[in-house]
């Protein structure tokens, strides 16, 4: 009988070691720093934003810091230590999520949520990005599949799901053997978001890579490529559709639950916490090839936006996407959306300087401005641009109408 | 309820061997079948609650007959009268759910008519549990068996390790075994090769079958939009679906094993290594063997056996497998894969016929290479035939088996070769090893259960099996694969 029960006794041991082993395996390590910083290995982070930001929020974001940068790919190559010094913040954070989903706006939610319960978080530079609109009311807490929520929220019990977890073991295994994948420039033959880097500041700064490839990089390339042209043609078709007053009246009738539910109520929760939102400048032909109703339910996003700043006295909200110098000009473009660095440092400093603000009051005039540029658009081919000679070509490219910059912009520009 | 579920594992099975042992101690033995029952019910209600109704009506009418027929001094006209209306109301019943669609459309397919049916989901297990009722009203005729004990009847039918895909058990070979007060108390000599077993079995299915079912099943859909595929994957999707089934298959059939030794109760084998079969009616003899019986038992030897003449005895035969082709699913496929295995074992007959009365030889002595050649022939027929059985048409099939030899063979081999390695071929390599140099569980285990105890290496060796598989089951928790059995 005894040996019958040192077989069940060793049969259970072994098999709860073997099942338990490999979670308490994961939680020493801890590849993405949820519990802990790394401690056996030098630490590395990971490009994937959407596990790697819980753990930077956990272990990194101290008392050192009192901003965040909350939004797309398209503000991953903010530098924060030039956000900070050109805004006057004392230590700034980027906590992006890329390779944008559906449900991309509930992940920025759901980050900045997590960011601000540190206590320490007192400026939020806040992307608000055009697919803000695909929130459908029946889905304000919906995240991807991609998304660790269980990385977010307050409860212990589902970490299971990043503990017992076979690739988080596998990337444990590597970590320890000092064996993952550092950041590759070319010819990687592994994905993308299995890359790590040993400084968060620079993760995800994806132009730091286009800029090693100076002479075909993405920039390059799409000035050139037949998306682009295909783009023109489009534009060409839509513009005669385009109504600017059908799109300016039935924007006063938009409403996003997301925005109301969501976004104001995390605000009005924050009050000692200044959230800077804006809308970035992304190019203007990606709003000329939509239609009426895609831009009636943009402008009204902006318009509620506009509303929500009006009332809180913590937020200020910038548009981005009327500085035609830069929108009208495909040079500053690697493909449909995704802007030069130096434009990023540039919208900063005029998030500095109080430009570009949009209220309930100036939202006509600034959406009259904006849907007249789409109205008007030529997209322009440049056959070589030199983007490190930047702020020179934008004079040149003006293109349309669009706000003048003043002297003291251009001096602090040319800083 | 899946047996590779963490539910299952982690909270069904300990909960109902924990009553049921708690219950049976203290001397309530009705009880505790009453809560094996329930719990039986719970776990085939959790797939569709709708269904439990189905079952329990199911119980319910061939309880009153068995109870007839066993009771009754009716007269044998009567009885067979009675005989005929249950087993053929059996038969209305899985004829309806597994059948009529398949029927319905070919009537329309080949008479061109124009009936609709909407699409009837066939209720899980219900092949299994009617055939053992059909077996256990056959036996009650008979005079073989008797349940005056609906409780017991219903447990009989339900016990839940065998429920959904069987073993499919004789009422006279499993309701001895609740009769004894020993299964009702804690028994650790059965409990311990029950864990065992189990972790084998669940070894087999989490960790080697459904992982070769990652490289079968894309070959098989490209096959069905006839997709051209490579020679190396179309030996892939052949040799990995037969493995795949085999340890799928088997996999169950240990587990169900080991469930009904942790409760005390020891359920046919149903598994022994088939891929050894020297013949195909060896073969038969070892694959699914409950399921084998109960056609020899319940169809062959009523429509004659080998009592009317050579002749006859092929036919039967062929009619037999026949019948179990489309046992195994409503559909050409299934149909044409019994034909197919009809038609080896009659091809097996005549060869057998030959062999003595025209070369005057002693089937029971072979040479061990003539064995390595039956062997080799027989497993090279089966593999084959299971395209059919996996495939969804017959075209399908024939598209896969088309490129097993084309003229590409030879510049993929030397691929394959320079490569250096091939994840779906060195899988292949591995479980065939397994196949053919390991012995089966119930050789190692079944066999010694009520004998001796285990040595504490085994402890070591399944427990490690048990954590790989709930590792697979915990850390890769995506997906959780049905047994393929479940579907017939």
């Amino acid at each position: 009988m005894d040996n019958r029960r040192s077989y069940i006794f060793v049969f259970f041991l072994l098999a709860a070691l073997g099942v338990t082993g490999p979670a308490l395996f994961v939680l020493l390590v801890d590849p993405y720093q949820i519990y802990h910083k790394s401690f056996i290995q030098p630490a590395m982070f990971s490009v994937n934003e959407r596990y790697q930001s819980a753990g930077l929020i956990n272990s990194y974001l101290d008392e050192s810091y009192d901003a965040i940068i909350i939004g797309s790919s398209l503000s991953e190559n903010f530098n924060t230590e030039q956000v900070s010094r050109v805004t006057g913040w004392k230590k700034t954070m980027r906590l992006t999520v890329n390779a944008s989903t559906s449900e991309m706006p509930q992940e920025h939610l759901l980050v900045l949520q997590k960011a601000l319960a540190t206590g320490h978080i007192k400026h939020v530079l806040w992307e608000i990005h055009p697919k803000y609109i695909w929130v459908k009311d029946d889905q304000l807490d919906q995240v991807s599949e991609k998304f660790p929520e269980y990385l977010y929220n307050e409860s212990v019990f589902d970490d299971y799901h990043y503990l017992f977890n076979d690739d988080v073991v596998k990337l444990s295994i590597k970590n320890i053997l000092g064996q993952l994948d550092t950041l590759c420039e070319n010819g990687c033959n592994y994905e993308w978001s299995h890359q790590w880097l040993d400084n968060f500041e620079a993760l995800n700064q994806w132009m730091l890579r286009e800029k090693l490839n100076e002479k075909n990089n993405g920039f390059h390339r799409f000035s050139r490529s037949a998306k682009l042209k295909a783009y023109d043609t489009k534009i060409r078709k839509n513009k005669a559709d385009l109504d600017v007053n059908e799109i300016l009246e039935k924007s006063r009738f938009y409403h996003s639950s997301f925005i109301t539910e969501r976004v104001e109520r995390l605000i009005a929760n924050n009050p000692d916490t200044h959230f800077n939102l804006y809308i970035p400048p992304i190019p203007s032909f990606f709003y000329a090839e939509k239609k009426n109703g895609n831009l009636i339910a943009t402008m009204g996003l902006y318009r509620q936006i506009a509303k929500v700043g009006s009332k809180h006295k913590n937020v200020s909200f910038y548009a981005f996407n009327n500085l035609f110098q830069i929108t009208n000009n495909v040079a500053f473009y690697k493909d449909e959306h995704h802007y030069h660095s130096d434009v990023n440092d540039y919208i900063v400093k005029r998030m500095s300087l109080d430009l570009d603000r949009v209220s309930p009051e100036n939202f006509d005039q600034y959406a009259l401005v904006f849907l007249s540029n789409l109205k008007t658009l030529e997209v322009q081919f440049f056959d070589k641009v030199d983007l490190n000679k930047l702020e020179p070509e934008i004079d040149k490219r003006v293109i349309g109408a669009g706000d003048n910059i003043t002297d003291a912009e251009k001096k602090d520009w040319q800083q | 309820m899946l047996f590779n579920s963490l539910f299952f594992i982690f909270v069904f099975l300990p909960l109902s061997l924990v009553g049921f042992f708690l219950i049976g101690s203290r001397g309530h033995h009705r009880v505790a079948t009453a809560w094996l029952v329930a719990c039986s019910l719970f776990f085939y209600g959790w797939w569709n609650p709708a269904y439990l109704g189905l079952i329990l009506v199911s119980m319910l009418f061939n309880y009153a007959m068995g109870v007839q027929l066993s009771m009754r001094a009716f007269s044998l006209l009567k009885k067979k009268l009675l005989l005929a209306f249950a087993v053929s109301s059996n038969l209305a019943l899985l004829g309806y759910y597994k059948y009529a669609n398949f029927f319905v459309d070919n009537l329309n397919l080949f008479l061109d008519t124009g009936f609709t049916l909407e699409k009837i989901i066939l209720p899980l297990a219900i092949s299994f549990f009617t055939f053992q009722q059909i077996a256990y009203v056959v036996d009650a005729y008979k005079g073989e068996t008797r349940e005056y004990n609906f409780l017991h009847y219903c447990l009989f039918v339900t016990f839940f390790p065998q429920l959904i895909a069987g073993p499919i058990v004789h009422h006279r070979e499993m309701m001895p075994q609740f009769a004894k007060d020993e299964t009702y108390r804690f028994n650790a000599r059965s409990f311990v090769f029950g864990i065992t077993i189990f972790s084998i079995g669940l070894f087999k299915k989490v960790v080697l079958a459904d992982d070769i079912a990652g490289y079968v099943n894309p070959v098989f859909s490209l096959a069905e939009q006839l997709t051209p595929i490579s020679t190396v994957d179309a030996w892939v999707a052949t040799l990995g679906y037969s493995l795949q089934l085999y340890f799928d298959f088997s996999g169950y059939a240990d587990m169900a094993i080991g469930i009904g030794l942790m409760f005390g109760v020891l359920l046919p084998n149903n598994f022994n290594s088939p891929f050894l079969s020297i013949n195909i009616n060896d073969f038969w003899r070892r694959w699914h063997i409950t399921l084998g019986r109960f056609f020899r038992e319940y169809l062959y030897i009523p429509l004659g056996g080998s009592r009317k003449g050579f002749l006859v005895t092929q036919l039967n035969i062929f009619i037999v497998m026949l019948l179990s082709g489309l046992w195994h699913g409503a559909g050409w496929t299934f149909v044409f894969w019994g034909v197919l295995h009809g038609l080896a074992m009659v091809i097996n007959g005549v060869w057998r016929q030959f062999r003595v009365s025209a070369c005057r030889h002693d089937l029971t002595q072979s040479t061990f290479v003539g064995r390595l050649l039956s062997i080799l022939i027989t497993f090279v027929f089966v593999v084959l035939a299971f395209v059919y059985f996996r495939a969804e048409t017959i075209t399908g099939a024939n598209h896969i088996l088309a490129r097993l030899f084309s003229e590409t063979i030879w510049s993929e081999i030397q691929a394959v070769y320079s490569s250096g390695y091939n994840n779906a071929l060195s899988r292949i390599a591995f479980l065939m090893a397994i196949v053919f140099l390991i012995p089966n569980v119930a050789r190692i285990y079944v066999a010694k259960c009520r004998l001796s105890d285990p040595s504490m290496i085994h402890a070591i060796f399944s427990s490690l099996l048990f954590a790989c598989s709930l590792y697979v089951l915990l850390y890769k928790a995506n997906v959780i694969h049905e047994f393929l059995y479940f579907n017939f």
